[in-house]
């Protein structure tokens, strides 16, 4: 553990070429000619005996030639954490979620679960069944992690597990996370998950690097939580859920650029506009949390609330 | 101050040296009680060794209720471990007399549960192979490193504060103790420091004692005012209250306080020292409790009737859940027969007897355990944001096997500490009893150095 | 009453059968629909519209025309496929479309007329007997281009055709709109300016958009039209930004932030208290050793 940490702190930001060739060519899976250095093609790598496995696009999982990666595979683990704990400079991640357009097709639940390896029943993105008080109507409410300005998570948290970086997002590093499970009580979102037992798969991912960004390969005994999939906003891609939703639920971007991009029609709008065309709201703004994520009221939707073939919230009050 | 105890009989030094370091040597029924202790120890490492292998998904912990019975013990650890300061220090201090023969029975307690409350939160632990990370990236913002340092220190203070007043009962123990094993006396000539009964001696364990003394109020008051912060510092309806410091502070002086009348009942009959703990002391012992129950009661009511009055929503769920929900069975049986009826009962002088004082502070213990549970384990179940889409067991708890044999492996380790204790060292100062009986220093050194021919 | 009751029950039952048909997504299309008449003539114009409204409304489901992402499992059909189109014409997909049915809601108030409209001539015009009139512009031939005038922050949109003989003649009427490149899209800034009969048009460049620190921005024009005048494009990249002024907020020293950036309230207050205890503990842990020397 130790030694991961200060090998990261040796390696900073030299290396980030190095490592763009390697998730390009390596992480994408893309069979490309890599730069100088390591000479040949993808096929080239299975050729060898010993073989590693890096996960490929879709969490699939690659074979590659050790010999090949043994060194760099170190480095970039170790810049990993490093990018990871610092986020890319100028950007402020933002999310939008539309409660109008939600119909509960649970998609970014889905690719959520597939891309964060995760259990059917662990959420990084959960859909829940909302209503206000009195006779409002129920609708759906995808909830994510809202990577607070100010996290009551991160504020507990003692060996600096979890944090927040500079671009907003609130990650969690299971290679130092202790299981005390603290953030988990302090979240009033029930944003974070644990792994009570192995995660799934945990054979197949057994000798995948570990990436910050990606909380891949999760670990045993410690907290896990969205990430707004940080390793894919590093390639300038929007999140696992955002583009597996169909109904155009989600919008994502930068506030720096005042800028969201929805997911499912890919169309472009002004970040603040939205909000205030809509009527946006965000979630226990009672709390002093300040979320980075942002709710349009439930109004003008496209499909009428129906779960279980019920058009009526059944409360689920446990007292 | 000046309390008069009943001299009636002057007890001599040679009884008092004799009645103390007898049961250091009576082993009767000592090897069962810890053959007994040590089944359950084992019991408990095996379920923790299955809970490391298979993680803490052997709990019935899940994503909701995310902490159980091992922080709800934790709690009732650092609870109990606070009496010693309040007996040894805060009465110590301001000149109470009938302590003396408690004092170090107090400091046992304190010794053993705090030890232990440490341990648990490693139980807890899902990556207790981390536990190094505190150190090497200890957050001083976060309240699990303030209470790691104040647990520490606690300890520190609580052993110090046992091994001070012990230095001058050595002597006694090295004369007295010669037929027993070699390394007991290795451990007795380490902990004499040269201790030879001279008048500046005493001046110097009497002056270091008080400055322990009074350096462990503030420290203890820290203990458990953070780890009620715990709790405190989070959003969650049940646990964001600004009165969790003193609500726990005194309820922990309650749980102590109980404990304490246990093991006074226990060491006077087991240890035959009827003489030195008399029904005297179990009646002070007791008025004391009831006092230390009622001001508990006042917190208790302001803790539930201030935000029943209100019934904000989520207050409301949280609420009925202890008043007539599903916690409502141990709510009301912990708050009538844990704290109400004891108070009523220990109002009578004839309650205040040992049999009965040792029936009533079980019931107080048994109480203030299932208390720290009710305070730990609704509010989870009540999160802001519904719990939905997750199997059904995520939304209940009631503790695993595993979790119940791991924390009674707490409770007999703590218990396993007091045992090894009281067998080492006597359960009250021999000086100071003797000193209380008139008797000088010049005849306790004449004493120790004829015994030594 | 018992021969009343008898054809009361067949009846309820005879509309029962007819419910659970049309959950099953039997489409009830009256026969009026058929012959609807066409409030206007589909122009590309149109088609155009139509097809952003598409986009907005209907994609989700259906996907685009022809491409086959529309989403199965609600049976919601490929409007491009030569069946669909053959089984639905313009008035029965206008129909189907208003009234929706199953998991198609309905549009009835969702869109106005002429929305609904420019949708429906969008999906027809896949079916390849349907008659679009208007002017269709090759794509190709169209080529797009601007100037900027620094000092007044303006963007002069130049369009041109070029014709069989390669030679390059403004394009007159054509909309154009204008974009700033966002990290995940472009982003459509203003209105959309219409070039003049010298092909021109004048766009007033807003003064709020972020860029980068130095103020860069990428900008975009695009023909509004792209079914009609092509997806040519012309991008350059201008300081014509607000500067992006950011201040990382985990390098202050806050509850929240990391272990090297704890407040200094906190830090002063816990190493002085911690620091004064564990020094008396030491003092006196000391002192139990002097004991030894206080006996002689």
């Amino acid at each position: 553990m130790k030694s991961k940490n200060t090998h990261a702190e040796k390696n900073n930001k030299k290396s980030t070429s190095r490592r763009n060739f390697l998730k390009k060519g390596l992480l994408a899976g893309a069979g490309t000619v890599l730069g100088a250095g390591v000479v040949g093609s993808f096929d080239a790598f299975a050729e060898g005996g010993d073989s590693i496995k890096v996960l490929g696009p879709d969490g699939k999982i690659l074979t590659v030639d050790k010999s090949h990666l043994k060194e760099i595979g170190a480095r970039t683990e170790a810049q990993m954490q490093t990018e990871g704990r610092t986020g890319i400079p100028g950007r402020r991640w933002i999310k939008v979620i539309d409660l109008g357009k939600c119909r509960n097709a649970r998609m970014c639940v889905a690719a959520c679960q597939h891309a964060h390896q995760l259990k059917p029943e662990q959420y990084h993105v959960n859909v829940l069944r909302m209503d206000r008080e009195g006779e409002t109507a129920p609708f759906f409410m995808p909830k994510p992690c809202q990577h607070c300005d100010d996290p009551p998570c991160t504020k507990v948290c003692p060996v600096d597990a979890t944090f927040k970086r500079q671009d907003g997002l609130v990650l969690i590093d299971n290679e130092r996370c202790i299981g005390c499970r603290f953030c988990i009580a302090a979240c009033p979102y029930s944003a974070r998950i644990f792994n009570w037992t192995e995660p799934r798969d945990a054979e197949k991912y057994k000798d995948v690097e570990y990436d910050v960004e990606l909380n891949v390969p999760q670990k045993k005994g410690t907290v896990s939580k969205c990430l707004f999939s940080a390793d894919l906003l590093r390639e300038e891609k929007m999140p696992y859920c955002v583009t597996a939703c169909p109904n155009g639920v989600y919008w994502f971007g930068d506030e720096n650029e005042n800028a969201v991009t929805n997911g499912t029609t890919k169309e472009t709008v002004n970040f603040k506009k939205l909000l205030k065309d809509n009527a946006a709201y965000v979630l226990l703004p009672e709390l002093g949390t300040k979320p980075r994520v942002y709710y349009l009221p439930e109004k003008n939707r496209l499909f009428p609330y129906k779960y279980n073939g019920s058009t009526e919230l059944k409360k689920e009050h446990n007292s | 101050m000046s309390e008069v105890i009943h001299k009636d009989n002057k007890k001599s030094l040679s009884k008092i040296v004799d009645d103390l370091t007898k049961p250091l040597k009576r082993h009767y029924g000592f090897t069962p009680w810890i053959l007994f202790l040590t089944a359950i120890m084992a019991l408990g490492i095996w379920a923790y060794i299955i809970q490391i292998r298979d993680g803490l998904g052997v709990t019935a912990m899940r994503d909701y209720v995310s902490w159980g019975l091992y922080i709800a013990s934790f709690i009732f650890f650092i609870a109990t471990a606070l009496i010693g300061m309040l007996i040894s220090a805060v009465l110590g201090l301001i000149g109470i007399k009938w302590i003396t023969p408690i004092a170090r029975i107090a400091e046992m307690i304190a010794i053993g549960f705090a030890m232990w409350a440490g341990l648990i939160i490693i139980f807890d632990m899902g990556r207790p192979d981390r536990v190094l990370n505190i150190f090497l990236h200890g957050r001083i913002q976060s309240p699990i490193v303030w209470d790691i340092t104040v647990v520490t220190t606690y300890v520190a203070i609580s052993l110090i504060l046992y091994l001070l007043p012990l230095i001058p009962d050595i002597p006694f123990l090295k004369k007295t103790m010669t037929d027993q094993p070699k390394w007991k006396q290795k451990i007795y000539a380490v902990l004499s420091f040269g201790f030879k009964g001279h008048t500046e001696q005493y001046k110097l364990i009497k002056r270091l004692t008080r400055i322990m003394a009074i350096l462990i109020i503030p420290v203890a008051l820290a203990i458990h005012t953070v780890t009620s912060w715990l709790f405190a510092l989070t959003l969650r309806v049940g646990w964001d209250s600004t009165i969790f410091g003193p609500y726990y502070v005194t309820g922990a002086f309650v749980t102590g306080g109980a404990a304490v009348l246990i093991a006074m009942f226990i060491f006077s009959r087991d240890f035959r020292l009827k003489e030195y703990i008399t029904d005297f002391h179990f009646d002070k012992m007791g008025k004391l409790l009831v006092l230390l129950m009622l001001v508990y009661l006042y917190f208790n009511i302001n803790e539930y009737l201030v935000p029943a009055y209100k019934m904000k929503t989520l207050d409301e769920h949280h609420l009925f859940g202890l008043f007539t929900g599903k916690f409502a069975l141990m709510f009301w049986t912990v708050q009538l027969g844990g704290l109400i009826i004891p108070i009523i009962l220990m109002l009578f002088k004839k309650m205040r007897r040992p049999t009965p004082s040792l029936i009533i502070g079980i019931a107080v213990v048994t109480g203030a355990f299932f208390k720290r549970y009710l305070i730990t384990i609704p509010t989870l179940l009540h999160p802001h944001l519904p719990i939905q889409n997750v199997p059904a067991e995520f939304s209940t708890y009631w503790p695993t096997a595993f979790e119940w044999s791991i924390t009674m492996m707490a409770v007999a380790g703590a218990v396993l500490i007091i045992t090894i204790l009281a067998k080492l060292f006597p359960i009250m100062p021999i000086w100071e009893i003797a000193h209380e009986e008139g008797i000088t220093n010049e005849e306790i050194n004449k004493f120790v150095e004829e015994k030594n021919n | 009453m018992k021969h009343i009751l008898k054809p009361r029950k067949t009846t309820f039952i005879f509309i029962l059968l007819i419910l659970s048909f049309s959950v099953n997504a039997q489409w009830n299309i009256p026969d009026y629909a058929k012959n609807t008449k066409l409030p206007t003539e589909p122009t590309y114009k149109l088609t155009e519209t139509g097809k952003q409204l598409f986009i907005k409304n209907c994609i989700q489901c259906h996907g685009l025309p022809g491409e086959g992402k529309n989403n199965t499992a609600i049976n919601a059909p490929d409007l491009g496929t030569a069946d669909y189109q053959s089984k639905h014409n313009a008035g029965q997909f206008y129909y189907q479309f208003n009234e929706g049915m199953g998991f198609m809601p309905s549009f009835k108030d969702k869109l106005n007329k002429d929305d609904k409209w420019s949708i429906t001539f969008y999906v027809k015009s896949f079916d390849k007997g349907f008659k679009i009139t208007g002017e269709k512009i090759k794509a190709e031939n169209c080529v797009i281009d601007f100037k900027t005038e620094d000092s007044a922050r303006t963007l002069i949109a130049t369009a041109n055709i070029i014709d069989k003989n390669g030679i390059s003649k403004p394009a007159e009427g054509v909309e154009i709109n204008f974009f700033v490149k966002r990290i995940f899209g472009n982003l459509p800034i203003g209105e959309t300016v219409i070039t003049d009969q010298n092909g021109t048009a004048v766009f007033k460049f807003p003064d709020n958009i972020p860029g980068d620190e130095n103020g860069k921005i990428k900008i975009i024009a695009k023909f509004k039209d792209s079914d009609a005048y092509g997806t040519a494009m012309k991008s350059a990249e201008l300081n014509w930004g607000t500067h992006l002024h950011f201040v990382n907020p985990v390098l202050e020293r806050t509850l929240w932030g990391p272990n090297n950036r704890v407040p200094l309230w906190l830090l002063l207050s816990f190493l002085i208290v911690t620091g004064s205890v564990w020094l008396t503990i030491f003092y006196v842990v000391f002192q139990i050793t002097q004991i030894k020397k206080a006996g002689k």
